[in-house]
Formats: structure tokens, C-alpha cells, sequence
């Protein structure tokens, strides 16, 4: 049994929670990218709340057969960005700049080579630079990384703490966060938010969701 | 501030084995190994180096038995271990060495004791009861593991141990069994984070690249019907909080917010 204050949070939500709902960040009628899949699970979630445009970003090769559905090689998405080649839809021509940006447990990944990329400590915060050209200024990322004490499961994946969780966003700035207070991430109350997810959810990594802008004001 | 000192393991390993007449000689070939987090067990040398260590640098141990046992490995009918401080039931990793040899393994916080059970073959069967003690932790204030101490004190109290670190990554895209020791620091951050070992091979299939398999149109539809309903997938919770993040209106949150309560309530 959980008590709803536990849930509440979980999900970061003050008694006062309806105050909180200023937070949300609704994406019908948006372009959303999302990085790295390998299920189709995120790309139904963007269809299922109503986005414009829906774009995967993988290392691998996908098919995904379904309209609301179009999927990149991250290499070939380079590729094009680099020859200024434009980023157009039918009818949805843009600035290659998406309202909303989907990143649930991937960069924690990049840098250890599990997945076929090269070997590098910075792997993360390299991608996470990377993608902020893709989110427009008044666009948000929606960060979901393994939370807990620093450490890196060599070569499954990191696990982001006090120490490292400042670094991954950097050049970014914390709007929200659903799964863990925002306005207390330090080491106490990192492994204090994760103990409580561990009693509600014992088989599970403890991944909260972020929700980050590139610019200050956004 | 992290102390050289680590866990100090006094290593009374009372074994208590229960064996048939027949396998006497066979269990005089019986070894137990203590290893510090990291250290792979089939590594001979490390485990050699480390038998003969009184202290390990480590609060998280790596406890392997080896035994002899010639062509009959497959009669190994269960391996498991029981964390005596804690009830925690341990399954064994099993691997069969060379020689007849096999070797039971598994890692696990330091402990007080363990029971350990290996399975049995025809009227040999081996369960044993390890006691560690006395053990002290001297860290200070702060637990640690072995990587960054070794790579971030000066007076380290033992070398790198090459299965924890790898040789230089020469940048070729892959998979790598170990991290490269040139690296470790940075990836590390200076000893501010610990490491753990888990690895995923080429040859793994959730490892290393690959082509994933096609999900159809029908398939898709499923997943998005699941996904307006509110379904999780396999990040369980990660999208519960996600769904959060994304809700519009204030009487569809509350809904979802009271169905959460209620699901989880009663």
C-alpha cells in the first residue's frame, strides 16, 4: 500500500498540486524529436497526445511502419544537417527546430560504446550540447536519465548524481521535474527520492523526468 | 575525504561441507576466493593476488568457490547463496572452467556470512557457510568502491587491476569489455563516481549495433491506443511522470492524479 503522499511525491506534486499544473507542457500540434528508441513506445506517446510531427533520432536502423511515424540514422540526420539540407514534411516545412525534444534513457548510454558508438567519457553531455541546436528557443527537452549516486555500469550506463546530473544540463535550464523534487538534487535528497521509488517500484531504475529549455525565458 | 584503509577483511572462511567418502580428495581442491568489486573471478592471477591480501579495498566483495569436478559438471543441479545478514537470496553465476573445473560466483555488499550452496552430483554435494570476521570498514565517512580509489589517491594500496581497466581506446567505434584505462579518470570525474561492471558484448542481443526488428502499422495503433490510455511500457514509472508532464487541462490531470491514488490506495 502507498500513501498519497508518497505518490504525490513521486510525481512532485504539492497538496497544493493544482498549482503545479502550470508546469505541465502540453505538446498537441507540435514537432517533437525524439533520441533514441528501439521500441515505438515514445513515438505512440507523441501520437497519442496529439503532436504535428513526430521524428526518431537513432544510431540503429528502424522501421516503424506507421505514418505518424518518420525515422532518422542519427549519421544520415547529420549528414543533413551539415549540407544545410532543409527539414521538410509534406506541408511541414521548418527550421530543422522541434517545439519539444523526447531523450527517456538514452544518454546515458553514449560514450561506452554498448550501442555502437565511439568510446568517450563525455559522451553525454557531448550529445546533450548537440541537441540543444535542435530545440527552438521556445522549445523544451523532456529528459529522463537513471537518478541516484554518481557511477557509471561499465558499459550498460551511467547513473546520474549530485555530481554529474549539474553537468548533463549544462547549458540548459531546469523548468520542471516529475519524479523528484527540482529545488533539492542534492546527494541526500537524490538517494532519499530513490529510496522512495525503490519502496513503490522495487525492479525499476529510478528515472524522473526533466523538463528543460534552451533558453532562459521559455 | 576517502581513507586508504578500506574494508579489512580478516578472512575466516569456516567451511562447513558436506560431502560423500568418495570426493574427499576431490574437495581438497576446493578454494575459495575473496575479491574486490570488479575483479572476475576467472582471472587467475588477480584471483591468486588477492588470496593472499588480507585487506580488500572494497565494501562490495566478489566471493567465488571453485571445485573440481571433473566430467560431471552437468549433475550441478542449483547454485545459490544466502546473505546471512540479510535473508537476501543470491543467485550464483556458474561458469565452467577448463579441467573439470567449476566455478560458482556472485557479488554482493560485504557481509558478516554467507551459505552457500553449489549444488550436488550423485552423493557429492557441497554447501558451505562462509563467516567473514572480524571485518572493519574504515572509509571515513564515505563508502567507495575500488576504481576511484585506485585512480584518484596517490598512495593507492594496490596497483590497477587490468580486468577493472582495459588498454587505450583507439577510438574505434564498439563495445569494450573494460574501460580504458587512459580514460577512467574522466569518466570517473576524479573518483566522484563509483564503478560498476556490467557488462554487454557485441554479441549481445541488447548490446552493440543492430538492425531492431520492424514494428507494422497494427502494432504501432496498439501501442498508441495503450499510450491515450494511460498504459506504462517498460519504464514503468518514467512514464507516469512523463504522462504528467504532458497533461493540459486541469480536470484531466486531477483524473489521472485520482485514478494514481485510488490504483494505489486500496
Amino acid at each position: 500500500m502507498i500513501a498519497p503522499f508518497e505518490v504525490r511525491q513521486m510525481l512532485h506534486l504539492s497538496p497544493l498540486f493544482c498549482l503545479s499544473l502550470q508546469d505541465a507542457y502540453p505538446i498537441q500540434g507540435q514537432r517533437v524529436l525524439l533520441v533514441g528508441s528501439n521500441v515505438p513506445w515514445y513515438e505512440s506517446v507523441c501520437v497519442a497526445f496529439g503532436a504535428a510531427l513526430c521524428v526518431t533520432l537513432e544510431y540503429n536502423e528502424l522501421r516503424y511502419e506507421h505514418p505518424g511515424t518518420h525515422t532518422f540514422q542519427a549519421l544520415e540526420w547529420q549528414k543533413a544537417r551539415n549540407d544545410s539540407t532543409p527539414c521538410k514534411w509534406p506541408g511541414q516545412p521548418f527550421n530543422c527546430q522541434f517545439d519539444a525534444v523526447f531523450s527517456i534513457s538514452s544518454f546515458e548510454h553514449d560514450g561506452l560504446g554498448r550501442y555502437g558508438d565511439p568510446i568517450s567519457p563525455s559522451g553525454d553531455l557531448k550529445a546533450m550540447r548537440a541537441l540543444r541546436g535542435q530545440v527552438a528557443p521556445q522549445g523544451h527537452l523532456f529528459l529522463s536519465v537513471p537518478v541516484g549516486e554518481d557511477a557509471v555500469y561499465w558499459n550498460e550506463g551511467r547513473v546520474y548524481g549530485a555530481v554529474r546530473l549539474p553537468l548533463l544540463f549544462s547549458g540548459y535550464h531546469p523548468k520542471a521535474a516529475y519524479g523528484i523534487d527540482l529545488n533539492t538534487l542534492d546527494a541526500a535528497s537524490i538517494t532519499a527520492a530513490q529510496q522512495r521509488h525503490a519502496r513503490m517500484a522495487p525492479i525499476e531504475a529510478f528515472q524522473p523526468v526533466f523538463v528543460l529549455s534552451s533558453s532562459a525565458g521559455s | 575525504m576517502v581513507s586508504r584503509k578500506g574494508a579489512m577483511v580478516a578472512c575466516c572462511a569456516a567451511l562447513a561441507v558436506v560431502l560423500g567418502q568418495e570426493d574427499v580428495a576431490r574437495a581438497s581442491r576446493l578454494d575459495i576466493a575473496i575479491l574486490p568489486f570488479g575483479v572476475e573471478a576467472t582471472n587467475e592471477s588477480a584471483r591468486v593476488y588477492w588470496q593472499e591480501q588480507s585487506e580488500i579495498p572494497s565494501t562490495r566483495v566478489g566471493i567465488s568457490v571453485r571445485v573440481h569436478v571433473g566430467n560431471e559438471f552437468e549433475q550441478i543441479i542449483s547454485t545459490q547463496a544466502l546473505n546471512l545478514d540479510t535473508d537476501l537470496q543470491i543467485r550464483m553465476v556458474v561458469t565452467q572452467l577448463p579441467g573439470g573445473v567449476v566455478l560458482a560466483d556472485f557479488e554482493q555488499p560485504l557481509s558478516s556470512a554467507y551459505d552457500v550452496n553449489i549444488g550436488s552430483m550423485g552423493s557429492f554435494s557441497l554447501s558451505s557457510t562462509l563467516s567473514f570476521g572480524p571485518h572493519t570498514i574504515a572509509t571515513d565517512s564515505h563508502p567507495f568502491q575500488i576504481a576511484p580509489l585506485l585512480m584518484n589517491t596517490s598512495a593507492a594500496p594496490n596497483a590497477p587491476l587490468p580486468v577493472l581497466f582495459g588498454s587505450s581506446s583507439d577510438g574505434t567505434p564498439g563495445a569494450v569489455a573494460a574501460m580504458p584505462l587512459d580514460m577512467s579518470s574522466e569518466f570517473l570525474m576524479g573518483g566522484k563516481a563509483k564503478l560498476y561492471h556490467a557488462y554487454y558484448d557485441a554479441s549481445s542481443s541488447m548490446g552493440a549495433q543492430q538492425t531492431y526488428p520492424h514494428y507494422s502499422y497494427a502494432q504501432i495503433e496498439d501501442f498508441i491506443a495503450r499510450a491515450r490510455n494511460r498504459d506504462t511500457h517498460y519504464y514503468g514509472w518514467t512514464d507516469t511522470f512523463l504522462f504528467a508532464a504532458l497533461v493540459t487541462i486541469y480536470m484531466r490531470t486531477s483524473l489521472v492524479l485520482q485514478s494514481i491514488f485510488t490504483n494505489n490506495t486500496t
